[in-house]
Order: C-alpha cells, then sequence, then structure tokens
C-alpha cells in the first residue's frame, strides 16, 4: 500500500501542483500591477488593511453607526485578530459615552490602537470617504432616488435585519461585561428610562459617568480597606 | 458668510451630539429648519429619508446633503470635517489619558461598570426602532415577512456568526423579491 503511494500516487500529484504553481507565477508576470499592488502592501500594509476594511464597512453601514459595531468586531477581532474581545467592548464603551459621530469614532479608536495616528487617519478616512462620495453623487444627480420603487423594495428587506443588526452588539456586549445580578438591573433600567420616559441619552450618558466613577473609588477604598486589616 | 454659519452650526452638533445619530436628529432640525430656515419641514423629512437609504452614518449623509444644498461641493465638504473634527479631537485627548493609565484600578472598575448601561443604550437604540416605519404592519394574521427577516438575521449574526455584509445582501434580495 505505501509502496503504491510512493511510487505511483505521489509523482502524479507533483506533477499537479507544478503545473499549477508555473501557472501562478505566469499569471502574476502577465499583470505587472499587481506586482505593484505586492510592493504597495509590504510598503504601509496595516494601514492599507485599516483603510480597505473601515472603507469597506463604511460602504455597507445602512441604518447609523450602531449597526456598524457588528461588522467592525467582526474584521477587528475576529478576522484580522488585531484587538481581543474584551479590549474591543472597553473602547466601544468609551466612544460611546463621548459626543460625535459614532462611526468615525470607532473608527478613529481602533486606527490608533492598532498604528498609532497614521492608523487614525487612514481608518477615518476609510470609514467617511463611500459615505461622503454617495451622498454626494444622489444629491447632484438622483434627486429622485427616494421615490423608485426597486429601491423602496430593497430597502423594506433591508431595514428589519439592520435593527437585528444593533440587537445583536447590545446582547454580546453585556455578556462581555461580569455578569452579577446588579448589572441585570443596568440595562434594564435603561431601557425603561429611554422607552418610557423619554429620557434624552445624554443625561443617562452623564449618570452613567458620575455613577461609575463614585462606584470605582468607593470600591477601591473599600479593597484599601481590606488590606490594611 | 454662509460657510461660516455652516461651520458653526455643524461644530456645536457634532460637539453637543451624544448617543449617536438619530438623538442628533432633533438638533439637527432645530438648527436648520427652526431656526437658520434653511429649509422646509417636508425637504427635511425627504432629507433624512434618503439619508437612511444611503450607507454611512446618519448624520454624516445629513450634514452633507444640508451642506450641498446651501453651499455647493465646498460646502458639503466643510460642514462634514466640521461636524466629525471637534468629536475627533476630544476623543483624542480622552484616548491618549486612557492608554497611558490603562492598568489604573479606577479606569478599570469605570470602564466595567459603564459597560452594562452602554449596552442597555444600544438595547434601547434597536427596540426604538422596531417601529412601523422598519417593519411596516405587522401582527396576528398579518404580513410577518420583516419580522421573519429580523429572527432569521438576528440568528445568523449572533450564533452562525455570518459576515453582516452579506446578511445586508441577502436580506436586500428578499426586500427585492418579495414586495
Amino acid at each position: 500500500m505505501i509502496y503504491f503511494l510512493k511510487f505511483h500516487i505521489s509523482p502524479v500529484i507533483n506533477y499537479t501542483f507544478n503545473l499549477y504553481h508555473n501557472k501562478m507565477i505566469k499569471r502574476v508576470k502577465s499583470q505587472d500591477y499587481k506586482i505593484f499592488l505586492v510592493f504597495l502592501q509590504k510598503k504601509m500594509k496595516t494601514c492599507l488593511q485599516l483603510f480597505i476594511t473601515f472603507f469597506n464597512i463604511g460602504a455597507f453601514t445602512l441604518g447609523g453607526g450602531y449597526a456598524m459595531l457588528e461588522m467592525v468586531e467582526k474584521a477587528v477581532v475576529d478576522r484580522r485578530k488585531w484587538i481581543d474581545k474584551d479590549e474591543f467592548w472597553d473602547l466601544i464603551t468609551v466612544v460611546q459615552s463621548l459626543p460625535g459621530v459614532f462611526a468615525a469614532n470607532t473608527a478613529l479608536y481602533v486606527g490608533y490602537k492598532i498604528k498609532g495616528l497614521k492608523g487614525a487617519i487612514a481608518a477615518c478616512l476609510g470609514a467617511l470617504i463611500p459615505s461622503i462620495v454617495i451622498i454626494l453623487l444622489i444629491a447632484i444627480f438622483f434627486t429622485d432616488y427616494k421615490n423608485n420603487e426597486v429601491v423602496e423594495s430593497i430597502f423594506k428587506g433591508i431595514r428589519p435585519c439592520v435593527v437585528a443588526l444593533i440587537l445583536s452588539p447590545a446582547i454580546k456586549m453585556f455578556f462581555s461585561s461580569k455578569t452579577s445580578w446588579f448589572s441585570i438591573t443596568l440595562p434594564i433600567v435603561t431601557v425603561a428610562l429611554i422607552w418610557w420616559c423619554k429620557v434624552s441619552p445624554a443625561y443617562i450618558i452623564l449618570a452613567a459617568v458620575v455613577g461609575s466613577v463614585m462606584y470605582a473609588i468607593y470600591s477601591q477604598k473599600k479593597l484599601q480597606k481590606n488590606e490594611k486589616s | 458668510m454662509i460657510y461660516l454659519q455652516l461651520c458653526r452650526v455643524f461644530i456645536k452638533i457634532g460637539i453637543l451630539g451624544f448617543g449617536g445619530g438619530y438623538a442628533m436628529l432633533s438638533m439637527i432640525q432645530f438648527e436648520i429648519v427652526e431656526h437658520h430656515a434653511w429649509m422646509t419641514a417636508s425637504d427635511f423629512a425627504d432629507m433624512v429619508a434618503i439619508s437612511q437609504m444611503t450607507p454611512g452614518p446618519v448624520s454624516i449623509n445629513l450634514a452633507t446633503y444640508t451642506g450641498y444644498t446651501i453651499g455647493g461641493i465646498a460646502g458639503s465638504l466643510l460642514s462634514t470635517f466640521s461636524l466629525v473634527l471637534p468629536s475627533l479631537l476630544l476623543l483624542f485627548i480622552v484616548l491618549k489619558f486612557l492608554l497611558k493609565n490603562k492598568e489604573n484600578f479606577i479606569i478599570k472598575t469605570t470602564l466595567s461598570t459603564m459597560k452594562p448601561i452602554i449596552a442597555g443604550l444600544i438595547l434601547s437604540a434597536a427596540i426604538l426602532m422596531m417601529n412601523k416605519e422598519n417593519f411596516g404592519d405587522v401582527g396576528f394574521g398579518k404580513n410577518n415577512i420583516s419580522i421573519i427577516i429580523c429572527a432569521i438575521t438576528f440568528a445568523g449574526v449572533y450564533f452562525l456568526k455570518i459576515n453582516p455584509m452579506w446578511l445586508i445582501l441577502a436580506s436586500g434580495v428578499a426586500g427585492w423579491l418579495i414586495y
């Protein structure tokens, strides 16, 4: 059996592999721009990857910055493994509690974390350029875009999908924190305040920051007391 | 001087705009429709519908569109960047401070306490979006396609970990075929 494998099968495999390999080399040689691309990628690999990643995400973000979270997590944590999971949700906490455009802020934070100022600029531009270009084109050429029936029906399908895309990161974020009985009540209270009492998110963020800092100082003092005794 | 005014309005919105695009919407409406009267209310409603239908953050789409209608392409770029830059600078300062003191006990505990609250904030955004505008007329014995799409997408994203871009494309095709 082993004899058969060694002398009959393996030459065939080798031959087909070589054929395939030669074909690949020829293909690359025939297209010079590919070599240029490889050179570019080596030169500023991470920045380019950041730009492309956020460009893709920016071109697919429908329905505001929240829906983008799921895609950013997928690209940055799962696929590229630039940031680990807990750190990512910490980062989202910070970005969420600051004012401004959420998508741009997330891009800046991720880019800065990975590649410093250069990375931050690359990621930000990547996230912003597609939406600016697309809306400008629509404003200039297709002012009737909204009343198109095909567009209307496509968006009827996409809107519920966007809601699910926002629901999922909220649940993931909750489970990435240490769950206790106290921490389960927090999101429920937040939802109740915003949904029924129509409190502005700004006040909730303010209250959250003040409350959390006070809780942190309190628990530090408690720790120090325990260490002394 | 329209450019200076555009700049000032969008810097103000960018600095005071907590909680994402939909929370900013009322502020943008106040500034553009009521305070400066650059647009009528129905024009603004049309513009919001268009910005929700195009890729990209809603607030940026709104800023670009408003800037274009008022000051041409230069106006659109100016208003977009004045919306984004101040908050980016603020974030940058906070970021430097945070990364320096990453292991500080107080900062760590603050972040981990805030996490569930922010999660609740995002959750409420999702719940607020489950309205007639996004789901259509649903209920017992009615057309429940949008609920089915939402459930399938959620399962795909949360349990099966499918790339959200494919899910958006698939639900777009589904909407095109069904409606």
